[in-house]
């Protein structure tokens, strides 16, 4: 992990998705929300927080331009599926995907 | 029951527990699915059991048991009390619960024709029929027909001295067509997609719907969606239908008002909200035209009954008036935390789940244009219908949409369909971009039979009035 971010020149470090949701099945195009921390890499080090990022990316794109891979791995347990009481989980590493496709940003202060 | 529920009552009162509630819950669920001319489901389910829910110096504990009697009630009671000690432990503010007035009552929904009376044969031979006149037609491959109907009775006792008796009876049922060419695989679905329309009522609710007499459209349409042109991506005039305009209310107005989410019971997975408390009667979260108001007491929304589960009287409350933010839904916990009213809107999945704060009807008030008056009075826009697919950020402010179908609109006429629609925008700008809302005679009511919330999760029934509505400025065609 630490390698992967720092051969990053400039990246997003994102921690976790939010509300993922299929926009067109046959290209596998997803959109979804970045929450929980989200981080601008630049010259392989974590330099600033960012606001929620929201993606719209075909996820057969977004594998086909993996550039590496994290040694190490982590259980991912979502929760799981509402009238399917069996809990599911993947053993999953960290990704670093060039060109991955944001298409807009969360405002975090809407007070006027 | 009732002398049962009384001894557990007392019983809990004799350990010095300073409030309890029972709930027994008998549920009954039928679900069918004809596709492709044959019934791939006819499901019968059926549910029984209660739950105990005991505050204790300050905690709450909650146990509950399939098996309705004495015994399991009184284990139940002290595994709830053993529960509030424990959590008592490391509980922060003290929990306390806003004084209610106790009610002996009893609510039924009203209806013509029960739906479980009805036979399985005649709830599948209206399937069969809307089935069949999808089935066949140009490029259709896969044609679908779902029907559900669902009946809860429960009684709700606290140890304040109320005593509730409710049933519950909701139905509805839907089509979809799915049409293929080549590459390219597009759905249609009637009167909404993710099965159908669902409402509180008899079998006159799926009657009404009319599946039959919208089948070929449907079937046409899914055929024309193939050929279509993509939606095209721009900043511009959007209109969206009654069906799409329910789900838009339900996560960026619906979902933000539960006063659990805003004071973080609900963080780490349905997330916050973008409004705080501060916020009441002055955000303004919309224009003039945005009036929407929770109803829990209007006649066949699915979220309508008599009291939620915590005995509060079901109520019809200010959301946003004029486009600003009023109240907060609200339980009797919540209330009390930040100095507001309980307002009826806690409501458990079944027996075995505690009461979280739920929608009822979140509807949006009918305005004063006509639906053809909407789009005459579009020089550019785009009009979508029917939703397909849906996403917003954990404080509900960034959200994105898809759609089934689209059509142009130039120079106040609809034009040619476009496939895959999207629109996307921030919350308060959204509503605020509102500038006119169709009227009464084009205002629907939305059943949303699967809103999920909750650690474990629990789904909840909600209903959204709306009728089609303008927004302007939006941008669409978010395709990566």
């Amino acid at each position: 992990m630490e390698e992967m971010i720092r051969s990053t020149e400039r990246g997003i470090y994102i921690h976790r998705f939010h509300y993922v949701n299929v926009l067109a099945p046959k290209r596998a195009i997803i959109t979804g929300m970045t929450r929980d921390g989200t981080f601008l890499l630049e010259r392989g080090k974590m330099t600033k927080p960012l606001k929620n990022l929201r993606f719209t990316q075909s996820i057969l794109d977004a594998l086909s331009v993996v550039s590496l891979i994290s040694k190490e791995t982590k259980l991912v347990a979502p929760e799981a599926e509402y009238e399917i009481p069996f809990l599911t989980g993947s053993v999953v590493p960290a990704l670093k995907i060039e060109n991955f496709h944001f298409s807009g940003v969360s405002e975090t202060d809407t007070s006027r | 029951m009732k002398d049962l529920i009384y001894t557990i009552l007392d019983l809990g009162e004799a350990k010095g527990i300073s409030y309890a509630d029972v709930r027994v819950v008998e549920e009954s669920l039928e679900s069918y699915e004809v596709k492709d001319g044959l019934v791939e489901v006819a499901e019968w389910k059926e549910g029984y059991g209660f739950g105990i829910r005991v505050l204790h110096d300050g905690a709450w504990g909650f146990a509950c048991s399939s098996s309705v009697n004495k015994i399991e009630m009184e284990d139940a009671l002290t595994r709830a009390l053993g529960i509030a000690e424990s959590s008592g432990i490391a509980r922060g503010k003290r929990i306390e619960l806003f004084p209610i007035p106790t009610v002996q009552n009893r609510y039924h929904t009203p209806m013509e024709r029960d739906p479980f009376a009805i036979s399985p044969a005649e709830k599948l031979s209206l399937l069969i029929k809307a089935e069949g006149l999808m089935r066949g037609k140009p490029y259709i491959s896969v044609s679908q027909a779902f029907m559900d109907i669902y009946k809860v009775r429960k009684v709700f006792a606290s140890s304040e001295g109320s005593y509730i008796e409710q049933e519950i009876v909701e139905c509805g049922a839907g089509i979809a067509a799915t049409a293929a060419a080549g590459n390219e695989v597009q759905t249609r679905s009637y009167p909404n997609s993710f099965r159908g329309n669902f409402a509180t009522g008899g079998y006159e609710f799926v009657e009404g719907l009319d599946l039959a007499g919208n089948a070929e459209r449907t079937a046409d349409e899914a055929a024309q969606l193939l050929f279509a042109l993509p939606c095209p991506s721009k900043v511009t005039t959007l209109i969206l239908d009654s069906s799409q305009l329910a789900l838009q209310i339900h996560e960026s107005i619906g979902h933000p008002v539960e006063l659990d989410r805003v004071l973080g019971m609900e963080v780490a997975y349905a997330g916050t909200s973008f409004l705080n408390f501060e916020k009441r009667g002055s955000f303004r979260c919309g224009s003039d035209s945005v009036n929407i108001i929770a109803d829990a007491t209007i006649p066949g929304g699915l979220g309508t009954f008599g009291y939620d589960d915590e005995g509060v009287k079901a109520q019809r409350i200010p959301i946003l008036q004029n486009g600003i933010f009023l109240n907060f839904l609200a339980s009797r916990e919540t209330a009390r935390e930040v100095g507001s009213q309980p307002n009826g809107t806690m409501r458990a999945e079944s027996w075995n789940r505690i009461p979280l704060i739920r929608m009822t009807n979140i509807n949006l008030q009918p305005g004063s244009w006509r639906f053809e008056d909407l789009v005459a009075d579009t020089d550019d826009g785009i009009y979508m219908a029917t939703n397909r697919s849906w996403s917003i950020d954990d404080q509900r402010l960034n959200f994105q949409f898809g759609t089934e179908v689209a059509w142009e609109i130039k120079k106040g006429k609809m034009g040619k369909m476009f496939k895959n629609p999207t629109y996307t925008g921030i919350t308060p700008q959204f509503w605020n971009a509102c500038d006119g809302v169709a009227g009464e005679r084009e205002w629907r009511l939305w059943g949303i039979p699967n809103c999920g919330k909750g650690q474990p999760g629990q789904v909840a029934h909600v209903g959204h009035g709306a009728a089609p509505a303008r927004f302007r400025n939006v941008r669409v065609g978010v395709m990566g």
